[in-house]
């Protein structure tokens, strides 16, 4: 079985918004632990607690985000971009809603397929996708022109 | 030694005024000095020569200068001669406030002075005319002071610094950490097996067992760490100098090693061990008594997973948990804010051609993340008591719902999902009887209830009863999600319930997957058995419906009918149903019922398939191999030859088909053979190679069934509408 290296916490993932980045970290940890956890563990129980965790991850950090894109008119600014980001929030929780139908089933997702998944969907989302809403919220903040 | 005829010099000192008052001085226990204005010693009594004649020689005429000693504060501190108060008060000339001096003799020995000195004024003149310094010796008073500190701060039993000196030592290193950027082990240890050794060989025993843990443990940490008894058999310990999580393994894997080798008491050999829970500072950046509870927490788990172990806390974990707690709170908000709806999937009865009912399915409209289903949050809150709460909401708003359709003439069941949690509630029943009460017979009875199969396992007896009492009431009682669950025979006879639904995912592969279409036939030969109704979920194509319908299914729900929608909608879509003609061609006669004999054909191919693959990967021979290789054989082409050669033979890719068949059963060969030599390799080319035969075959079987649907689409129904 392939061992992933845990993911370290840089300064790459920073989007300059604290609330989002303090948010990141904690799935960034979750998914170390994960890690870790599911090299010993890939039990059904152990997976669903996993897979609730990151729905109920899913669910306050996208509203966070969300939010925050509301607040500032991410919308009025970059349709597409806003659009695109909603599609991967929503993208993360079918996929995690997927696997657990899969569990119900007696289909186990095994570590690699649920690791590899997190680990794209995070190191995509945050580098990409969150830090283009990062840095216009930034420059919201900081009172720059619209 | 506190005779005073060794001070005969001082006796004779002269001392102005009477020789009462001098008698009286040299009576006096405490030590008293008079110096002139210019700081020579004039008097001293008795009780002087007692503290400092060893130290220096008490003549008259002694230079209050070379009146010094070794003498230093109670924080240890030593004090310069020029700041004694016997030489302040002489150069200050004034009283000097009283304090407490540690002075240590020639002979070594250390005596605690209590001192004082006041300057002394000229009678007549008022002039400053020398001074007169006093001291007591308080050695006993500190040293039972210190005594009491002692047992303040230390075990009486290990002498480890105990819980409040514990405190004390952690926030200082918590302050050195925050210079040095080091990492700090805060752990908490308690002994596993201590009791019994306790309880078997004494308290004796049991307090030399904690002496030597006691000693171990100072042993085994640096000097400037901190070892502290907390209670009975607990220690907690505070480790600094560590750079990384491997120094603190390091450390703490001795710590278990030393403690867990055998303790030697006088007549027996004792072995116990140590549970340790660790929280790292800074990692977990909480405050002092925080880090504790964490560090406590750890060592829980640490006694739950074995013993003889430690386990470091996780502080993401507690931030999740942290994160739990704020999203129930946001959605307990939530319910009362009114952000839940319902949505109704219809049911649908295929052979009559009918809508029977409607699932009500909870959706959240989220102000921020817009329309959630179920599958998104329930899963946060289902072990907690809010399930409860929404569920309770749900059957209030369900039935309201039920009222309203049948005010409108709408006969349509409502099926309300109940939680384990909510089932599994004392005041169930009683509850369902709350909510519906008020409402008329009829609408009641219109309400179905849906209790997860798995939730009514946890506890036969009790749901069983549950049941009978919603039965009583005219709810009727559905096992949802059925098939996941291991429910025996036993069980479903106990239950009682009314309807049986078997869950989506199987009816989702049973086109694919033997295993998932034997679960479903399972199934609905048990509702069969039972007599109770029996409804697939999760039915999308036409090709489930033909399938179940063939096995006795006739209800069924999915997006291949519609997805759930809001109630508002409902009337309308029942209004505007209409029911396919091709639904009953499965039962109907030929030549309508091709296209259900070309599905169970490519099904019976799939299962035949799966069975080979299956036992083509376990050891020994392979299952009845005459059966899976004969072409002539086997059950697809026992219906090739005969009943498919009289319907489709006219069709374009009907030779292809034979050709195609002929390949797969060659290759079924080969399969068998490289099982056979136990070459796993060989095994899996010929895998690859049956499966790429098989899914041409699917794929011309399917084409061919496309073909017929086209042929003849008005000709299906012939008269079986209902």
């Amino acid at each position: 079985m392939a061992d992933y290296e845990p993911l370290v916490w840089s300064e790459n993932f920073v989007t300059g918004v604290p609330e989002i980045d303090e948010q990141h970290r904690i799935l960034v940890n979750t998914l170390n632990e994960a890690n870790v956890r599911l090299a010993e563990n890939s039990s059904p129980e152990f997976l669903e607690q996993i897979t609730r965790d990151l729905l109920s991850y899913a669910l306050y950090h996208f509203e966070t985000e969300e939010a925050l894109m509301q607040e500032y008119a991410y919308n009025d600014q970059s349709a597409e971009e806003a659009d695109r980001h909603l599609r991967e929030h929503r993208g993360f929780s079918a996929k995690v809603v997927a696997v657990r139908e899969g569990l119900k089933g007696g289909i186990l997702i095994t570590r690699e397929d649920l690791l590899s998944f997190l680990n794209n969907w995070l190191v995509n989302h945050i580098l990409n996708t969150d830090k283009k809403l990062g840095a216009f919220i930034v420059q919201k903040r900081a009172g720059g022109p619209g | 030694m506190s005779s005073p005829n060794i001070l005969p010099s001082v006796a004779s000192l002269p001392l102005e005024g009477d020789r009462r008052l001098r008698d009286i001085l040299d009576s006096l226990d405490a030590a008293v000095q008079c110096w002139d204005a210019q700081g020579s010693l004039t008097y001293a009594n008795p009780a002087s020569a007692v503290l400092f004649g060893s130290t220096v020689p008490l003549v008259p005429g002694l230079a209050v200068a070379d009146f010094t000693f070794d003498a230093m504060l109670p924080d240890g501190r030593k004090i310069a001669p020029e700041k004694l108060p016997f030489a302040r008060v002489l150069c200050e000339r004034v009283p000097i406030a009283e304090e407490i001096l540690r002075i240590i003799g020639r002979d070594g020995e250390e005596r605690w002075l209590r001192c004082s000195a006041r300057p002394l004024l000229d009678e007549t003149s008022g002039d400053f005319a020398g001074a007169v310094t006093t001291q007591t010796d308080v050695s006993g008073l500190v040293e039972q002071e210190q005594r009491l500190r002692q047992m303040a701060h230390y075990d009486a039993l290990t002498h480890l610094p105990n819980r409040v000196l514990f405190a004390d030592r952690l926030s200082q290193a918590l302050a050195r950490c925050q210079r040095t950027h080091e990492l700090i082990a805060v752990c908490l240890l308690d002994l596993d097996g201590f009791k019994p050794v306790n309880d078997r060989l004494g308290h004796k025993a049991g307090d030399q067992v904690l002496r030597e843990v006691a000693q171990r443990l100072n042993e085994s940490v640096r000097g400037d760490d901190t070892v502290a008894r907390v209670g009975g058999d607990e220690f907690a310990m505070v480790l600094g100098g560590m750079k990384s999580l491997q120094d603190c393994d390091n450390s703490l894997q001795r710590i278990l090693d030393c403690l867990a080798r055998p303790y030697f008491l006088a007549d027996q050999i004792v072995s116990v061990s140590a549970s340790i829970g660790v929280t790292l500072y800074p990692n977990d950046g909480s405050e002092q008594d925080i880090l504790l509870r964490h560090a406590d927490q750890a060592m829980y788990k640490a006694k739950e997973a074995g013993k003889n172990r430690y386990m470091l806390f996780d502080p993401g974990h507690e931030q999740r948990v942290r994160a739990t707690h704020s999203m129930l709170s946001k959605i307990e908000k939530s319910i009362s804010a009114n952000q839940f709806c319902l949505f109704y999937q219809p049911m649908i009865d295929c052979r009559r051609g009918r809508v029977v009912g409607a699932e009500a399915l909870v959706r959240w409209q989220h102000p921020v993340l817009g329309l959630m289903a179920p599958s998104e949050f329930l899963p946060l809150i289902e072990q907690d008591d809010l399930i409860v709460v929404l569920g309770d909401w749900v059957l209030r708003d369900g039935l309201a719902q039920a009222a309203e359709w049948s005010l409108m003439g709408l006969d349509l069941r409502v099926s309300v999902n109940i939680s384990a949690r909510q089932l599994h509630r004392r005041d169930f029943v009683e509850k369902l009887r709350a909510i519906t009460d008020g409402y008329p017979p009829e609408v009641i009875r219109k309400i179905e209830i849906e209790i997860v199969e798995t939730a009514a396992l946890e506890d036969v007896n009790t749901v069983s009863d549950s049941i009978r009492e919603c039965r009583a009431m005219g709810i009727s009682v559905a096992l949802d999600d059925f098939g996941t669950g291991f429910s025996s025979l036993v069980h479903l006879k106990r239950l009682q319930a009314n309807v049986l639904k078997i869950d989506q995912i199987f009816v989702r592969g049973m086109l694919d997957d033997s295993e998932d279409l034997a679960i479903v036939s399972g199934v609905i030969g048990l509702a069969a058995a039972f007599k109770h109704e029996v409804v697939a979920e999760g039915v999308e194509t036409i090709d489930h419906i033909l399938m179940l319908r063939e096995l006795g299914c006739d209800i069924m729900q999915g997006y291949g009918f519609a997805r759930p929608m809001p109630a508002d909608r409902i009337p309308h879509w029942v209004e505007s149903f209409r029911p396919d003609p091709l639904w009953n061609i499965a039962e109907s006669s030929r030549p309508n019922r091709d296209y259900f004999e070309l599905l169970l054909a490519e099904t019976n191919h799939r299962a035949w398939l799966d069975q080979m693959l299956l036992s083509s990967r376990l050891p020994g021979k392979m299952a009845d191999p005459e059966a899976c290789l004969g072409h002539e054989q086997c059950r697809f082409s026992r219906w090739y030859d005969s009943e498919a050669a009289m319907h489709f033979r006219h069709l374009p890719c009907f030779d292809e088909i034979d050709a195609v068949h002929r390949c797969v059963h060659r290759k079924a060969v080969d399969l068998v053979r490289a099982h056979e030599s136990g070459n796993l390799a060989l095994v899996e080319l010929a895998e690859n190679d049956i499966n790429e035969a098989s899914s041409e075959l699917v794929r011309l079987l399917r084409q061919l069934r496309l073909t017929i649907a086209a042929e003849k689409p008005e000709e299906a129904p012939d008269g079986q509408k209902t």
